[in-house]
């Protein structure tokens, strides 16, 4: 103790780092504060497990259209002739309308996984939301924060890093990498570019949820002074918004994206436009045009049981949530 | 050369609602030990947190180590440590892992800040308690943390906000100690923000006295004492009316202090002229004290002022 107390002090004369590797600092920081938890890392990796299902999915639809794959022999072995007709059929399909038979297999996919994406957010964001802000603002660590070489904005960015990253595990990790695994995966490496514009759809709607979700738990976690409230108030108000926004749609549609469950799910189904799909499907291959004419009795599409969804209002409440969140959290860390 | 500032304030303006807490400082301090006194409420923290703009300010213009905080705010604190008054810590972090993190936050590498914050800690002689998680430090402790993570990024000045607050007498006199290594082992400018008396007598060369949100006397701590009245405490165990008998011969004022010593306004410039007249007198006293409240004094009689100013 006595030897320790005597040290000397000597000056720093090294070379400092720029403003982003502070602001990763927070980020790594938080990640690692954030990910401390057993239930969150569950969580995670049942949110990357959908990665590895849909590249299954991919693997098999691509063996099935490859001309003379194992799995090909093996149905048509158990399936005989008819099997091996139908099969025919669709290889043939996915080579003259690639845009239908691939794409078209990735977009449902994709849009199917992005009905999973607002409940796992929503739990796996419950475990950590107290641990952005809240955590800083209970123990006066912001003041630390903004007595260093830090601005307000840069501590955002840190902490919406943190967000984002987990975030990015629900919405953006298995569209990428079960994309980039499917096609590794398929016999026919045109594959990539066939379905790339379905890559594009599932990014685009991963990254507006990232960010509007991530917005959202920064701004519950700044109006919780203590931790356990910044908990309470996600859920809550998660479920208060989804019960306001299905008693208030009954008023006018538009206010259904007062939830942003609802908003999400709205512009996924926008961003993916299944009915385009079935549509294009329908008057190119005649196989699924009967199949459909018998869905909807008739070849009229408004008689589908799918739509196009909404883009423009959705985007505009998720856009309007970020906007109000910003603004309450800058002034909310402001020491 | 044209001498250089670590505080340069002008008009600075800083008031919640109708309440005006900062009221048009003007001030302007050269390096060394600071020590910023007044009573509880006066704008000390408010003052030091504009500053470092954890607080925003009404008007006025602030340069830190000579650039303006408005404009090169995040540069400008990249060379400046803080230690606030209340705890501040990271729940869940170890000592060494908070200290690392704020030399990052500051702007070091990782590896250097790692290293940084090892040094640092044994700096304020922190031993093996750094690999404890600081949700469990004694209050000591915190304040010894508190100043390693200013020191960590190695400033040119560092804040220090009431850092011997809830020590024992022991603790204090070794966080002063420390502070006083600061300025004294490595050049780094102190600002020291008390209302305890004793804490900036001891470190700082300088006085700032600040009270309504006013600055109402500001020195260094030499020439803040020689404006008081020349007085003296003698420690005497014998003799004590003849010598009382003496000073009134020389028509100096005199009384007897509550510890028995006898307290006497000379009106010299120095010790020299009392001291002789009791070396006449044939009396040894045991011990002779140039004004030994002068600072206690001092900080009362501008408070009186500053209410003066403030009430006129």
């Amino acid at each position: 103790m006595k030897k320790a107390w005597s040290a000397k002090y000597r000056r720093w004369e090294g070379e400092g780092v720029g403003v982003w590797a502070r602001r990763l600092s927070i980020a790594r920081y938080g990640l690692k504060l954030c990910l401390s938890g057993k239930i969150i890392k569950i969580f995670l990796v049942l949110a990357g497990a959908q990665a590895l299902i849909l590249s299954g999915v991919f693997f098999f639809y691509g063996q099935l259209v490859a001309p003379e794959s194992a799995l090909l022999d093996w149905l048509e072995r158990l399936g005989g002739e008819q099997v091996r007709t139908m099969f025919s059929a669709l290889t043939s399909w996915a080579l003259l309308y690639p845009e239908i038979c691939v794409d078209g297999i990735y977009r449902i996919m994709f849009y199917l996984l992005s009905f999973s994406g607002p409940f796992l957010s929503m739990i796996i964001v419950a475990l950590f939301v107290h641990r952005l802000i809240a955590n800083d603002l209970a123990s006066n660590a912001i003041v630390i924060y903004n007595s260093k070489a830090l601005t307000r904005w840069d501590y955002l960015i840190g902490k919406f890093t943190i967000v984002s990253s987990i975030l990015s595990v629900v919405w953006i990790f298995p569209v990428v990498v079960s994309w980039l695994l499917g096609n590794l995966l398929s016999p026919d490496w045109s594959f990539f570019y066939h379905s790339f514009p379905s890559l594009i759809r599932g990014v685009v709607l991963g990254v507006i949820a990232v960010v509007s979700l991530s917005c959202l738990a920064l701004l519950v976690s700044s109006l919780a002074k203590k931790t356990g409230a910044a908990v309470a108030f996600w859920i809550l108000g998660w479920i208060s918004l989804s019960v306001v926004a299905s008693v208030a749609s009954f008023a006018h549609p538009a206010f259904d994206y007062v939830s942003p469950t609802q908003a999400i799910y709205s512009l996924s189904a926008g961003i993916f436009r299944l009915l385009d799909l079935v549509m294009d499907a329908q008057g190119m291959l005649p196989f699924f045009g009967s199949f459909f004419g018998r869905m909807s009795d008739g070849m009229d599409p408004s008689d589908l049981p799918i739509d196009n969804g909404e883009v423009f209002l959705p985007l505009l409440a998720l856009g309007a949530y970020c906007v109000i969140s910003i603004a309450v959290v800058s002034r909310r860390i402001r020491a | 050369m044209p001498e250089s500032f670590v505080i340069e304030t002008r008009g600075l303006l800083k008031s919640y609602g109708t309440q005006t807490v900062l009221n048009e400082v003007d001030l302007r301090l050269p390096a060394g030990a600071i020590g910023l006194l007044g009573p509880n409420g006066a704008g000390k923290s408010t003052f030091i947190k504009c500053l470092l703009q954890l607080e925003e300010k009404n008007s006025g213009e602030v340069k830190l180590l000579g650039k303006d905080i408005d404009r090169f705010g995040r540069e400008t604190r990249k060379r400046i440590g803080y230690a606030p008054e209340q705890d501040c810590h990271i729940p869940g972090m170890v000592g060494c892992e908070y200290v690392t993190y704020c030399g990052e936050l500051s702007g070091m590498p990782f590896e250097a800040a790692r290293q940084r914050a090892h040094e640092m800690l044994d700096f304020v002689g922190m031993g093996q308690e750094r690999y404890r998680k600081v949700d469990t430090y004694s209050t000591g402790m915190k304040q010894r943390i508190k100043i390693a993570q200013a020191l960590v990024h190695d400033p040119d000045l560092v804040f220090l906000d009431e850092p011997t607050n809830g020590l024992d007498p022991k603790g204090q006199a070794l966080i002063l100690e420390l502070i006083e290594r600061i300025w004294s082992e490595s050049g780094i400018s102190v600002v020291l923000s008390s209302h305890l008396l004793h804490d900036v007598d001891r470190i700082c060369d300088r006085i700032v006295i600040i009270a309504q949100g006013q600055i109402v006397a500001h020195d260094t701590l030499a020439a803040l004492k020689e404006r008081r009245r020349p007085e003296a405490e003698v420690v005497i165990s014998e003799n004590k009316d003849s010598l009382m008998r003496l000073f009134e011969e020389k028509d100096w004022s005199c009384s007897v202090m509550n510890n028995g010593n006898v307290k006497v306004v000379h009106g010299e410039r120095s010790l020299n002229p009392l001291i002789e007249v009791m070396r006449d007198a044939g009396i040894s006293p045991l011990e002779v004290k140039e004004s030994p409240n002068a600072l206690s004094e001092l900080f009362l009689q501008a408070l009186e002022t500053g209410n003066g100013k403030t009430s006129a």
